[in-house]
């Protein structure tokens, strides 16, 4: 009889006995870890001090779109080193918290804080999105008495297409991003075939002025009734300061044109570009304007009165505020609008940002007016991770007494 | 793998995002009420592109500034000669009412909506909307139909606020031409010939002989401008500016210009304002507390000195310029002085314009 005795295979590491995991799996680690979270936050950190830097060259507006709402931004302004932008940084993050702060984390009595923290981080990264997809912002500038339902935003232009009947306007318009850059190198043209006429754009300035052309005046631009505009150097910090401009030509179907001159001369409230370069076709007159992006409120306000208070024997302010009133409607009623005090009403908020004074003297507020559909997001957010916080830690803290109750009774 | 064979098509698809589509198309129509956008149509180029503002007064039709202008002068009133570089095409006041003016202006442009906010704002008044403009009592003149404002309070266009004051101010609007006849004065005086200028406007005419002196313009004199409040030591060579409606302007050197002014508000905006001349930004609060101090009328006043290009609010530029400004609040209004002009030629004045500065006083 012969016995066969098979030898015992050595025992593997405890390690090597689970089973593969699949590359999802390794992926979704990946991607939800902590240690990913912390670089992603100390990614963000760095984005925020060159951010910080830039604005040294840039204003607070580009700056944010370069370094904080853009798919890359470069490392040293002036070279060609880029790194991912701020945008791909809060989706990656926002990728890491769901996948390792809500999907992959066991969903138990113990964890319930922590999930609802991470789902109030999430709301936070959500609202930050909304707001960059779909909210607006401008200004509203008001003297004492003037009543305002219109406000245009801070940098960007539109070339707006005109036509009234009675008293009504009809307006269409073509943001400046969809034609500065051709615009800039040739003809931009805009055509809508309905319309009997199309038009064309060109020799778009970021910041110029308009000069009367003398017979002493040389200039590589365009002449319009004596007219052209001259080239002004951009002013990269205070980009709401340029006045942008280009040429228009309008060519009818038949071929007639008609030349005129655009410029985005506006700076309310003293200044109100209302004058567009105007032309008629086919018997309907039309006129063309660039101008700041402006948009109607639902509502109107009046400023009864602005008031400003310096520090003692400075110019300094101490605070200011706008007594205003709201017409909606048949309806009336008064509010004071300050410093972290703004009017919500109809999905715009209206804060107290700034005032000026006109060439006559006479002062006048200022209102940022934003439309924003997740402006009380963050403030939710906030209450979220407060709860989550409060729950985790207490829950600690309550586990924590009830260790050292049961210690001082053993 | 994958970047590798993406590599080669590197730079045609740059060259199609180089390129893209030029051609866009318009939004979807957007109703909006007239009342909101108060469209001005068929404004010629140079007002719509504010070049009376940016570039210095409107060019008048030399047919205006050629023809002469009278009226039939009301009892105790007397005419002054025109002065069409200030836009008085015609002039009258109430006789021994030194304070009171009466002027024709022509074919101003920049349309109703910039002069209407203009005569408003001098008043710390806003212009109101469209249809309460329309609704403004009708006046006739020059053969056309117009309205009559009527102002009181405080006055400000000239470098002190006058208080008490009123203006009557009748206009008539074609395109973005406006004529307008405005008189102002101490409320009393204009409140009792309310119906004397409204008889005025209604006369007022070309004059058919217009270079010979009519009986409506037997008034006095050329005569200088009012009397300055102010007085001042200035250097041998500075030399006063003849007709000018500001105080203590001189003239020094070739371009160089000199005056005192004064202006409501505050003083860091104003600043700002003679810092964006040279194309400076906002200053500071470590700019405004190292500015230098000097007197100026027993207040203190800081010293804003700048080099550079400069462009004046009315567009007027200056390469190699040096701007000095002293300026000081005086009560609720800034009282200041500018000297403008080539740096070669303020630099070496730099002291004595100071000095000068320094003697300023009030009269009496």
């Amino acid at each position: 009889m012969t016995t066969t005795t098979m030898a015992t295979p050595p025992a593997l590491p405890k390690a090597a006995m689970a089973p593969p995991r699949s590359l999802a799996t390794a992926v979704l680690g990946l991607v939800g870890s902590m240690e990913l979270s912390v670089y992603l936050l100390l990614y963000l950190g760095l984005l925020t001090f060159l951010g910080t830097i830039a604005q040294l060259e840039l204003s607070a507006y580009d700056a944010q779109k370069e370094y904080f709402e853009s798919w890359s931004a470069p490392l040293f302004r002036g070279y060609w080193i880029r790194i991912p932008g701020g945008l791909p940084t809060m989706i990656a993050l926002f990728c890491n918290l769901l996948i390792g702060g809500v999907i992959r984390i066991r969903w138990q009595k113990r964890t319930i804080g922590i999930l609802i923290t991470h789902f109030g981080m999430l709301l936070l990264l959500l609202a930050g999105w909304v707001k960059h997809a779909w909210s607006i912002s401008g200004s509203l500038a008001l003297f004492e008495g003037q009543q305002g339902t219109t406000f245009v935003s801070f940098h960007e232009w539109e070339v707006a297409l005109v036509r009234q009947d009675g008293d009504k306007v009809f307006e269409r318009m073509v943001p400046a991003e969809a034609f500065a850059a051709a615009a800039l190198r040739g003809l931009a043209r805009i055509d809508d075939p309905a319309l009997p006429f199309a038009v064309d754009l060109h020799h778009w300035l970021e910041n110029c002025e308009p000069a009367a052309k003398g017979p002493m005046v040389t200039t590589d631009m365009p002449v319009v009734d004596g007219v052209y505009l001259r080239a002004v150097d951009v002013d990269l910090l205070r980009r709401e300061r340029n006045f942008a401009g280009c040429y228009a030509r309008v060519t009818e179907r038949g071929g007639a044109t008609h030349e005129g001159v655009l410029f985005g001369w506006e700076n309310r409230p003293e200044v109100v570009n209302d004058s567009p370069f105007t032309f008629t076709v086919a018997g309907q007159r039309y006129g063309l304007m660039l101008r700041r992006k402006t948009w109607d409120l639902p509502f109107s306000v009046r400023l009864d009165k602005f008031m400003k208070r310096d520090h003692p024997g400075t110019v300094t302010p101490m605070d200011f505020s706008s007594e205003v009133t709201v017409f909606a409607g048949d309806q009336t009623w008064p509010v004071r609008i300050f410093m972290n005090n703004p009017l919500r009403r109809d999905g715009h908020v209206l804060y107290q940002t700034s005032y000026g004074m006109a060439r006559d003297g006479r002062m006048y507020s200022a209102l940022e007016v934003a439309q924003n559909p997740s402006d009380k997001w963050p403030e939710y957010a906030c209450y979220v991770i407060a709860v989550g916080l409060v729950w985790h830690f207490g829950r600690k803290l309550l586990g924590y007494v009830k260790s050292q109750q049961q210690g001082a009774h053993a | 793998m994958m970047l590798r064979s993406l590599l080669p098509n590197v730079p045609f698809l740059a060259l199609l995002a180089a390129c893209g589509d030029s051609a866009s198309t318009w939004s979807a129509e957007r109703e909006v009420a007239a009342e909101k956008r108060n469209l001005q149509w068929d404004v010629s180029t140079r007002n719509r592109l504010g070049l009376p503002e940016m570039g210095g007064a409107t060019p008048q039709p030399a047919a205006d500034d050629a023809k002469a202008w009278t009226g039939t002068l009301p009892s105790g009133w007397e005419a002054l000669p025109p002065e069409p570089a200030r836009f008085r095409h015609a002039l009258w006041r109430v006789a021994g009412q030194p304070d009171t003016e009466c002027y024709l202006t022509v074919g101003v442009g920049g349309g109703l909506r910039q002069n209407a906010q203009r005569w408003y704002g001098q008043f710390g008044q806003t212009m109101p909307d469209t249809a309460a403009m329309a609704a403004l009592p009708a006046i006739t003149l020059l053969g056309k139909a117009g309205h009559l404002i009527e102002f009181a309070g405080t006055y400000s266009s000239g470098p002190v606020p006058r208080e008490g004051f009123a203006a009557l101010l009748a206009f008539t609007v074609a395109g973005d031409r406006v004529d307008s006849v405005k008189f102002t004065g101490p409320q009393p005086v204009v409140a009792a010939h309310r119906q004397a200028f409204l008889d005025l406007v209604a006369s007022i005419r070309v004059d058919t002989a217009p270079k010979a002196p009519t009986a409506d313009h037997a008034g006095p004199a050329p005569t200088a401008p009012a009397p300055s409040q102010y007085e001042i030591a200035v250097p041998a060579g500075w030399a006063p500016v003849a007709g000018s409606s500001r105080d203590l302007h001189y003239k020094i050197g070739e371009q160089t210009e000199f005056y005192l002014s004064g202006m409501g508000g505050d003083l860091r905006p104003m600043l700002d304002i003679w810092r964006s001349e040279m194309g400076q930004g906002p200053i500071d609060e470590a700019g405004l507390a190292a500015l230098p101090k000097v007197s100026l009328l027993g207040t203190e006043a800081v010293v804003l000195d700048q080099t550079g290009d400069f462009t004046s609010m009315t567009g007027r530029k200056l390469a190699a310029a040096q701007s000095l400004v002293v300026a000081g609040k005086q009560g609720a209004a800034i009282t200041f002085v500018k000297c403008v002009g080539p740096a070669a030629e303020v630099a070496p004045q730099r002291e004595a314009i100071l000095q000068a500065i320094a003697t300023i006083r009030r009269k009496g």
